[in-house]
């Protein structure tokens, strides 16, 4: 810790998180712990189906396949949809209400309780149907397994629906908030927060459409009031490219706004370059879900191609706002005094469980991002897609930089809200560590086995047969390596447990004796300090590791590639 | 933004920290090291630029045609009822004593012969150009498995996989000595894909792409020789 350490009291300016939203009104502060608690509810729920899959996978537990895809489908479906989607919307709308200068409170408040009732309706109806429909469907709910049965998909597709209703419902109440002071000239220019939670809302609204473009004409169908549905696979990828996509620039907004409530320092780049860096998501996220249809035959080399070169775009904002982060963060802690490449580090206040989450969020995002650039290579397609490398790699970006991100950020909202403490704030700042020690393991045995050809969605990878012409033995190390990602998702699951048990408890106990206040939690104050003449390495260091890491698999990927002792020419590889 | 205005150390400007930003486009040069570039450019020459005969791609390519006992139509497609009646008659012809299937380039000639529209002959080939001609193989893939389950192939041989997935989509990937072929089979679509395979072996064929709960048993197998 260093010696410049406070706490936010000491430090809490207007400007501070926790004193914007302790001034929120009690009707707006009832709406959006509604949110957080039913994200809580939806993630904890996620990591127990989540667990139980990949410990059914790993033969840690025997699962009937009627339970275990089950299970599957309900994991993605609660974790992916419902936990981001909750946690979401009620982080935009409280952004646009403490952030937008004019704004103070939320508007059009009942249209965002009425986005919340259909979302909660939403997860209602998408629980009960994957509970009870004899067709099982997976989160993508592809309408092609439901030939036989249309019937058995209603309450699935309904699910989605209303979820898509809700967000329509909710971005547009968090899009006016932001929206309303500036037609009305009451407030000042945007801050490249409020800036970023409008492209964030407006993106909301993207998802609304996409989700009702994708899961309406299903819902019909299975209703017996429509067509069977052609061109799912298009839909649903555009929807699919936005839902991940989205919570990745969440993430890096919250972290923007946690490091400067964790440091007082802002971008030494400017406001004008942050806005910039936020609206080029706008720009390169839609045109670059053509990767997701690599595999399907039919796609034309040239497609295939373009979607190849616009995917090498993608990390491209990214990669920025996290060289302005670390940059600024550099720059003047070398103005405090910080030396060596790395000294300047130890000086952040790593013993506060926000910026150990935010950490470790960082290194999880960039190594899920050094791994997702090689499947973005359409020629790769046909050795890890479909293969448990993507369950391998969207661990990292999903488990350990966006959803840890968020709950970093709960840290802070939650007992702002509420008034309660945050619980146990030194274990909390052990976990993320643990966290990613998990994820390490079932990531790296993830990746391995889709190097394998090991397939995302087996339960059981024995494939016995009792025929000796038939009989083939899969290789041994395709169940070794279920073993890594089994013990690797115990640990994952029980930090992410430990992590749900605090955010209830922030949510509704007061124990003093086990807490702190959250205005107590440790932090630093460098604002105010003149930076500028130091240099910042540590950030374009780190993208060079990255970039080299990225390198490295996309060439052992080809190498791998060439050792397959098949030579394909035609549709689908 | 910032505080004070001092001269800033370059690694603080903009314009360096858009460069970071853009250095992840340098991966575009590895994939032209490999080949693999999406303007075509390459520095080496491996698998991926085989010089193969070019193919169609989907199903459009399969021509529509009569052959005894058969009938076929569309324009140029093929219904899933058809594909299994040729399927059924490829495996009725090519089983083998023990239950697996060989495909052969005899078949193959015969039945492009039976393809043609009446009146037209064969155009003539030298026996080398026969020699490379790619051996049809077809494959039925259906919840939960494929059809035929046992393929008898060679090595180095050419063999031009006609598949269609009949119910619901599915996978067909391989799985080889040292990693796995993937591939995906949309519903009711005829894809074709040619495949050489270099090294002997018995390889699975199993699914990759959820098909419902007997999921994990849609396994085949393939003996090349």
């Amino acid at each position: 810790m260093s010696n410049n350490a406070q706490t936010a009291e000491e430090f809490g300016s207007d400007s501070n998180l926790t004193a914007r939203i302790k001034r929120l009104g009690s009707g707006d502060k009832k709406l959006l712990l509604s949110f957080f608690t039913v994200a809580a509810i939806a993630l904890g729920f996620g990591i127990t189906f989540g667990v139980l899959t990949a410990a059914g996978r790993a033969g840690i537990i025997s699962l009937d396949n009627n339970i275990a895809y089950r299970l599957l489908g309900m994991h993605g479906v609660t974790i992916f949809f419902y936990w981001l989607y909750f946690v979401q919307a009620g982080f935009v709308l409280l952004l646009a209400a403490v952030y937008t200068d004019g704004a103070g409170s939320i508007f059009l408040r009942p249209l965002a309780w009425l986005g919340f009732l259909a979302m909660l309706a939403g997860i209602i109806i998408s629980e009960y149907g994957l509970i009870t429909s004899d067709t099982i469907l997976l989160y993508d709910g592809n309408p092609s397994l439901l030939i036989d049965a249309p019937g058995d998909g209603t309450f699935f597709y309904l699910g989605y629906v209303m979820l898509s209703a809700g967000l329509l419902l909710v971005g547009t109440p968090a899009l006016a908030t932001a929206l309303r002071p500036k037609i009305l000239g009451l407030g000042k220019e945007w801050t490249p927060i409020t800036f970023a939670v409008v492209a964030w809302s407006g993106l909301l609204l993207v998802s609304a459409v996409a989700g009702a473009n994708a899961f309406y004409p299903p819902l019909m169908w299975t209703l017996g009031w429509g067509a069977p549905v052609v061109g799912y696979a298009m839909s649903w990828s555009v929807l699919f490219h936005n839902v991940h996509y989205l919570p990745l620039m969440a993430t890096v907004v919250l972290w923007y706004i946690l490091m400067e409530n964790l440091t007082g320092v802002k971008s030494v780049f400017g406001q004008g370059f942050s806005k910039v860096v936020f609206a080029i998501y706008m720009i390169f996220v839609p045109p670059t879900s053509l990767y997701h249809l690599f595999l399907e035959p039919g796609m034309s080399e040239s497609v295939l191609a373009v979607g190849s070169l616009l995917s090498l775009f993608i990390a491209v904002p990214t990669i920025l706002v996290f060289v302005v982060i670390v940059a600024s963060l550099e720059s003047y802690a070398r103005a405090r005094g910080g030396r060596g490449l790395f000294g300047w580090i130890k000086m952040l206040p790593w013993k506060n469980p926000v910026m150990a989450a935010l950490g470790m969020a960082t290194v999880n995002l960039s190594l899920g991002g050094v791994f997702s650039m090689v499947l973005i290579q359409n020629k790769l397609a046909v050795l890890l897609s479909d293969t448990f490398y993507v369950p391998g790699y969207f661990h990292f970006l999903t488990v350990g930089g966006v959803s840890l991100t968020f709950i970093a950020m709960l840290i802070y909202v939650i007992p702002s809200l509420t008034g309660n403490q945050v619980w146990r704030p030194r274990i909390l700042a052990l976990l993320p560590k643990f966290l990613t020690t998990g994820l390490a393991l079932f990531g790296i045995g993830g990746i391995a086995a889709g190097y394998h050809g090991i397939p995302r969605r087996v339960f059981n990878l024995g494939y016995h047969v009792d025929d000796a012409i038939e009989h083939v033995d899969p290789p041994f190390i395709w169940g070794a390596l279920m073993g890594f990602v089994g013990a690797g998702s115990l640990v994952m699951a029980t930090v992410m447990f430990i992590y749900v048990y605090a955010l209830f408890r922030m949510l509704f106990s007061t124990n003093a004796r086990i807490g702190i206040d959250v205005t107590k939690l440790r932090v630093v104050d460098w604002g105010g300090t003149i930076v500028g003449r130091q240099s910042a390495w540590v950030g374009p260091l780190a993208i060079g590791v990255m970039v080299s890491g990225m390198y490295f698999f996309t060439i052992l990927s080809f190498q791998i590639l060439d050792s397959v002792s098949i030579i394909t020419r035609g549709a689908g590889h | 933004m910032s505080e004070e205005t001092v001269t800033r150390h370059f690694t603080l400007r903009p314009a360096f920290t858009l460069a970071v930003g853009a250095f992840v486009l340098t991966l575009y040069f590895v994939w032209a090291l490999m080949g693999a570039a999406p303007t075509g450019i390459s520095f080496s020459s491996d698998k991926l630029t085989e010089d193969l005969p070019p193919m169609p791609m989907e199903g459009v390519d399969i021509k529509t045609a009569s052959m005894e006992g058969m009938s076929m139509e569309g324009d140029g497609g093929m219904t899933p009822d058809q594909f299994s009646e040729i399927t059924y008659q490829f495996i009725d012809d090519l089983t083998l004593e023990d239950g697996t299937v060989r495909p052969t380039r005899e078949w193959t000639q015969a039945r492009k012969l039976a393809e043609m529209p009446a009146g037209m002959e064969m155009p003539k080939q030298d026996a080398e150009a026969i020699a490379n001609e790619p051996i049809d193989v077809y494959v039925i893939v259906q919840r939960f498995g494929y059809e035929p389950g046992v393929l008898r192939l060679r090595k180095g041989v050419p063999y031009r996989f006609l598949m269609m997935a009949l119910d619901v989509n599915h996978g067909a990937a391989i799985r080889t000595a040292t990693a796995g072929h993937i591939m995906r089979r949309p519903a009711r679509v005829l894809t074709e894909t040619v495949m050489t395979f270099t090294e002997t072996g018995e390889f699975m064929m199993y699914c990759t792409v959820y098909c419902g709960v007997g999921h994990d048993q849609m396994r085949g197998k393939i003996i090349v020789e």
